[in-house]
């Protein structure tokens, strides 16, 4: 994770107990790239809310630094913390957007797509209506693992669940999408 | 970091949904500009909490755990008994006895503490 400098280990190291700023500096300009890139992704490409959480994420990773024990990569432990963020926000929006009460039902009526519209274009816009009916854990196992390809164990140490229990996002969500985009499915192969 | 294929080989029979989630996993940026980012988290960025109060619990509970162990005592079962014996010169001494090394390691924690001023 680090190409140049000192390794995230030592930063932290300074920062705790040297109660060096420039060290913790130095991570947040070290990692907040993958970590708000990420974060937009959870939040749907909301860049102005995922920075928001972003924000609170490096706070909260300055508060806890004690307690990064070093056991996994500095930048797993800072995910974990900005997905206990996104989960936080979530549930502040969930009567809102009441996203668990689609069911399998209203994904059978799925719109078929318009056919005046670009291919390409409205299978994207499909997909994306579609992500917005997943869970929060189910849509943020499908971006770590599939959108970002991070392997399972880390999506797993992030999530703070089993790598099973993140395979049994995966595959609901999945069954999710293929459902959603079943249209799609029997289009391409008829 | 142990590379792992994109896309598992379970989800490549389903050639639309993969070929969506490739185009999905294309789109957006690879690297955000930081564009004074990191400047306004370290402006945010609290002083340091000093925890020397969260020290002091586990002291604590050994000088209260200290206390309820001579209360306990086969000679003195309960509190009123050792308030009534504490004037016997023995009780004392093995009282100040049993505390000073607690003490001791209370002050000692507190002068090696890294984070006290």
């Amino acid at each position: 994770m680090s190409e140049h400098g000192p390794s995230d280990q030592v930063l932290v190291a300074r920062a705790l107990f040297n109660d060096d700023r420039h060290a913790f500096d130095t991570l947040v300009r070290r990692h907040q790239s993958a970590l708000r890139i990420w974060l937009a992704r959870l939040c749907h490409g909301d860049l102005a809310g995922a920075d928001d959480l972003a924000q609170e994420t490096f706070l909260q990773a300055w508060r806890r630094l004690d307690q990064f024990r070093g056991e996994a990569q500095f930048s797993t432990w800072l995910h974990s913390i900005g997905y206990r963020q996104f989960l936080m926000r979530e549930r502040r929006h969930a009567g809102a957007r009441a996203r668990e009460a689609v069911d399998a039902a209203v994904l059978e009526q799925w719109p078929d797509p318009r056919p005046a519209v670009d291919q390409r274009f409205a299978m994207e816009r499909d997909l994306a209506a579609a992500m917005a009916v997943l869970s929060p854990h189910e849509y943020a196992a499908i971006v770590q693992c599939f959108l970002l390809e991070h392997p399972q164990e880390e999506a797993a140490q992030v999530m703070g669940c089993a790598v099973g229990t993140v395979k049994s996002h995966i595959f609901r969500a999945r069954q999710k999408l293929r459902q959603a985009l079943a249209a799609w499915h029997s289009k391409e192969s008829s | 970091m142990k590379p792992m294929e994109p896309f598992p080989p379970e989800v490549s029979d389903d050639d639309s949904l993969a070929r969506a989630l490739r185009r999905e996993a294309a789109r957006g940026p690879g690297w955000l500009a930081d564009d004074g980012f990191s400047d306004r988290v370290m402006q945010r960025l609290p002083p340091r909490r000093h925890r020397r109060s969260a020290r002091w619990w586990p002291v604590m509970g050994s000088l209260l755990g200290g206390v309820l162990m001579v209360c306990a005592d086969s000679r003195w079962r309960t509190l009123p008994a050792l308030f009534s014996r504490i004037d016997q010169p023995g009780v004392m001494l093995a009282m100040v006895l049993m505390l000073t090394p607690i003490l001791l390691t209370c002050l000692l924690l507190l002068l090696l503490d890294p984070e006290s001023d």
